[in-house]
């Protein structure tokens, strides 16, 4: 039985429209975070090919972690926080 | 011949660039990639002779050569990505990337942080909790099932109440907004959802705080977590704003628990969350092979440098 995936790992989780009228039991006490369209988008970073390294425009280091601060922060449910939970380690199993 | 460390991540991670900018002080060359800038950004030649792969990975502004690999810094890259590609080509090209790249880099003669097949086979929680306990760690009594029933007979036989978490991400996310699902007590009266997949329920751990164990190699960097909320007491990643963390010692038999666990797994870095009882005993939770710890860095846990001294000091050999 293969218990890991080859793929795809490490992609986006999908975005469904609407839950359907039952969901697992973990899903029951989830905090709820709405999407909104009207918030402004937080800037993005910019990689840096010579430091190898990312950096905000103004020069602002990344962010680590810091989930009750970050998540959906800026409305867009195809931005999720980042993992701070392990995750899948990439895309070779 | 100048030994380099490998840094294989996405572009956006907090701790990778703490751990590049450590290396970057020391004579140690760097070299970092994603996975998903192959093949657009990212060039590799490999050559088989006398059974030693050969060759470099290039990018626009640098390359390596690939014998000069010995330590490779593996977090959180990014899937191949093929935009020009057909959705049944791109998939296939994607299995071509991964068994051709990465079988490459599988087979270089280096020191992993983690190796991906052992990252990705320590991710699993009943793993843990078994590998764990048999290297002597303490371990909460535990039932992985979707039965309801087996639910409250597993309650009324340990006779404590239950606390649940999820298996897996905690993030979902639909159009009208994304949940985070924490650490929570059982209400055994309220289990509907339970026979739909996989639930994890776990004994309730008299608590008197909570431990993040970082792992780097053979070091443990233990930091105790001070909880200042009633939300931040039950899951401390609820309520980020209302902590304090403090480094402290870690105990013999768990610095070779933790030893046991690590060697048993074949992991060099890990995250491991316990729970401190009020008698003392320290209680495994569960063990990311690629869990956070940026965001604990400072000059007093100076999480960063471990990393960085460690991935060097694999270099020098």
């Amino acid at each position: 039985m293969q218990l890991v995936a080859p793929l795809p790992l490490q992609t986006g989780a999908p975005v469904s429209t609407a839950p359907s009228g039952i969901r697992p039991y973990a899903l029951a006490g989830a905090h709820f975070r709405p999407a909104t369209s009207t918030a402004v988008p937080q800037p993005r970073p910019v990689y840096d090919p010579a430091s190898q390294t990312a950096k905000f425009e103004d020069g602002t280091p990344l962010t680590a972690m810091a989930t009750s601060q970050k998540t959906n922060q800026d409305g867009d449910i195809n931005n999720p926080p980042p993992s701070d939970e392990g995750g899948d380690p990439g895309a070779f199993e | 011949m100048t030994h380099t460390v490998l840094v294989v991540d996405g572009p956006f991670e907090a701790g990778t660039d703490l751990v590049v900018e450590g290396l970057s002080s020391s004579d140690i060359p760097v070299f970092r990639m994603d996975t998903a800038d192959f093949p657009h950004a990212l060039e590799l030649r490999a050559t088989n002779v006398d059974g030693q792969w050969t060759g470099t990975l290039s990018t626009e502004r640098r390359s390596v050569t690939l014998a000069d690999i010995k330590a490779i810094h593996w977090n959180r890259p990014s899937l191949f990505r093929f935009p020009e590609l057909s959705e049944s080509d791109a998939h296939w090209a994607r299995g071509a990337a991964r068994i051709g790249l990465g079988g490459v880099l599988m087979s270089l003669a280096a020191r992993w942080m983690n190796h991906p097949s052992r990252a990705s086979a320590a991710e699993f929680k009943p793993l843990q909790l078994r590998t764990a306990h048999a290297m002597g760690l303490a371990t909460p009594r535990t039932l992985i099932t979707n039965s309801a029933n087996e639910v409250r007979a597993f309650a009324k036989h340990i006779e404590v109440p239950l606390i649940t978490k999820p298996l897996g991400t905690p993030h979902v996310a639909h159009s009208q907004g994304a949940e985070t699902m924490y650490t929570r007590e059982v209400d055994l009266d309220a289990l509907g959802g339970v026979e739909l997949t996989a639930h994890l329920f776990q004994e309730r751990v008299p608590k008197q705080y909570e431990v993040r164990l970082i792992v780097v190699g053979d070091f443990c960097h233990s930091v105790k977590i001070k909880a200042h909320s009633e939300a931040a007491r039950t899951d401390w990643r609820s309520d980020y704003d209302a902590l304090e963390y403090e480094p402290i010692e870690t105990p013999t038999d768990v610095v070779n628990g933790v030893r046991g666990y690590m060697a048993r797994l074949a992991l060099t870095y890990a995250a491991m969350d316990f729970i401190v009882r009020p008698n003392g005993q320290w209680t495994f939770l569960e063990a990311n092979p690629s869990g956070q710890w940026a965001w604990l860095n400072s000059p007093e846990i100076p999480l960063a440098t471990s990393i960085a001294h460690t991935l060097e000091n694999w270099c020098r050999r």
